[in-house]
This record gives C-alpha cells, structure tokens and sequence, in this order.
C-alpha cells in the first residue's frame, strides 16, 4: 500500500486533532527538539530510526515520481521523496519542508494500520483521511501550541513563517486554528 | 541496501552530516548519492576518494570502504517500489535461480527477451 502525498486520500481509522498533535510533540520529545522554533527536518530524516527502527527514505529523480512530491509506504516504512522536495527543504523553503512533515506523519501513524477505498457515495469524516492526518501532523511538528501561543499578534503569520520555516498557508491555517482553540486542546 | 551503502550512511550520521551536505561536498545530486546508498545506482570509481574529502572519517576506512564498493559493483539491486509481497518473493526466487543459469541458458532467456521486447 502507497500513500500518495496531495491527493484525496485514503480511508484510515480515525484520530483526532489532539491525539495527533500529541504524537507530534512526543516525536519532538523523544528528539529534545521541543522548544526549537525552526523543526530541523532534514536532520529528523536522518534518525527515522526513532520513529521506526526499519524506517528509511530514499531521494529520487524528479522524474521518476511522476506527479508525486513523495510517497511513503507504511507497511515498509519507506519514504521516497523528490530530489526537488529534498532539495527545497534543504533550501528552507516552507512548502518542501511541510511535505517532508507531511510523509513523517504517515509513517508515524498510519504503520500497519489498513486502508480503505473512498466511497463517493458515503464519504468518510475528514478525521479518517489519511491526508488530513499526515497535514495535521505536520503542522502540530512544526508549529506546536506550546510555541505557537507567543503569536497572538494581528501581524503574526510573517513572523510564524520566519520563525517556524513555515509557508504562509501553513501558518495562516495554524494561527486560524489556535484563535478557534483548536491547537489548545491538543497540548 | 548494500553493505557499503550502510557504511557511507553510517558514517555520514556519525560525522552529523546530511545526505543534503555530503552531496554538495561530493559534488553530485542528492537523488545520485540517495541511489548510491541505496544500491540503485552503480557505485563509481571516484567515490570513496570524494567521499574521503566530504566526511575526513571515511579516510581512515578507505581501505574498507574500496572493498566494500568492489563487492556492492557487483551486485544489482532491483527497486520494486509498487510490488506486491508475492511479486517482491518472485524477483527474489528469480535472482537466487539466476546464479545458477548456464550460459545456454541465458542466452536463450536474452533471445526471447531481445525477440519480445525490440
């Protein structure tokens, strides 16, 4: 089974925003990166073994990834990602950064865990996409509540987005989701 | 992945530098060192030498190491990124099986691969 990044998604067992943010700061823990502002993403990828000791990931030419930026594959706990992602983040840039985020999700929660096909006709609640899962992991790796909450301020997305390494979506959602009390709970 | 490439992987992390930095040292993509390190690609002449220059560890070892990627030159590893567990069992069986071909009878298999696929 490949979980494709950006893409509808799969149907997993759900979990809620606070169960995966609390993953996300565990991961942040067992790494003693809980109160760095910047998450060092490219360092984290060299000791996947924290998260799964048979975790890898491999860097793969543009152009054998199709239209994928990565794709990880839980049940081997492989990542693949485009060398133009790899290389991104290695560059800073928020976007690459937050899909290299986006795959430690998956590979955190979704091993072993079965899939299931979307059905159109009775489609699964947003907590049960694997997707939604993957991003809001991501987003609670790299902008956890506990560091979060200094940026109350009307002017605070450039900040977050200079400070966390973060795109302006992603830190825009973030800040929309901290005033709604959402990220609170979570911590 | 082969011995070698865990060699290069280890002490790459043990000197706490990225597959991004080393790349850059070497002078070669990260998609092309990513391969490497992972059997993908052939491991080339000049390797173990940049290597030397990007991780000074890898000098002490450099022996070790053009021994290893001897051994990793001849061996070919086959990415099956979509297989199914039964498809990667068969690749598996098919290798083991292959070192024991005569040459007639790889030369029968080239023919009807060569004959299929023009």
């Amino acid at each position: 089974m490949t979980v494709t990044t950006r893409k509808e998604g799969v149907v997993v067992p759900p979990l809620s925003e606070a169960v995966i943010a609390r993953s996300a700061a565990a991961l942040r823990k067992l790494v003693q990166l809980g109160d760095v502002l910047r998450f060092p993403v490219l360092q984290m990828y060299e000791m996947l073994w924290v998260i799964d000791p048979q975790a890898r990931f491999e860097v793969v030419e543009d152009h054998l990834m199709g239209d994928d930026d990565a794709r990880t594959y839980p049940d081997r706990a492989l990542i693949l990602l485009r060398q133009s992602v790899y290389d991104g983040a290695a560059r800073e840039e928020g976007r690459a950064r937050f899909t290299m985020c986006h795959e430690l999700g998956h590979l955190g929660l979704h091993r072993g865990v079965s899939f299931g096909r979307i059905n159109p006709s009775a489609p699964p609640r947003i907590f049960q996409n694997s997707e939604w899962q993957a991003d809001v992991f991501a987003a609670h790796l790299m902008m956890p509540h506990s560091l979060l909450s200094a940026y109350g301020h009307p002017m605070a997305v450039m900040a977050v987005m200079a400070d966390f390494g973060v795109s302006y979506a992603a830190a825009e959602t973030q800040l929309r989701k901290m005033k709604k009390g959402v990220t609170k709970l979570a911590s | 992945m082969s011995e070698f490439g865990k060699a290069v992987q280890q002490l790459r992390q043990l000197a706490g530098l990225t597959l991004f930095e080393v790349a850059e040292k070497m002078g070669m993509s990260t998609a092309f060192l990513s391969a490497v390190e992972n059997g993908r690609k052939r491991v080339p002449d000049d390797f173990v030498e940049k290597l030397g220059r990007a991780v000074p560890a890898a000098q002490a070892q450099s022996n070790v190491l053009e021994s290893l990627a001897n051994q990793a030159r001849k061996q070919v590893v086959l990415p099956l990124p979509s297989a199914s567990r039964q498809d990667a069992d068969l690749a598996t069986v098919l290798a083991r099986k292959f070192n024991n071909l005569s040459d007639e009878q790889k030369a029968r298999i080239r023919a009807i691969l060569d004959n299929y696929n023009p």
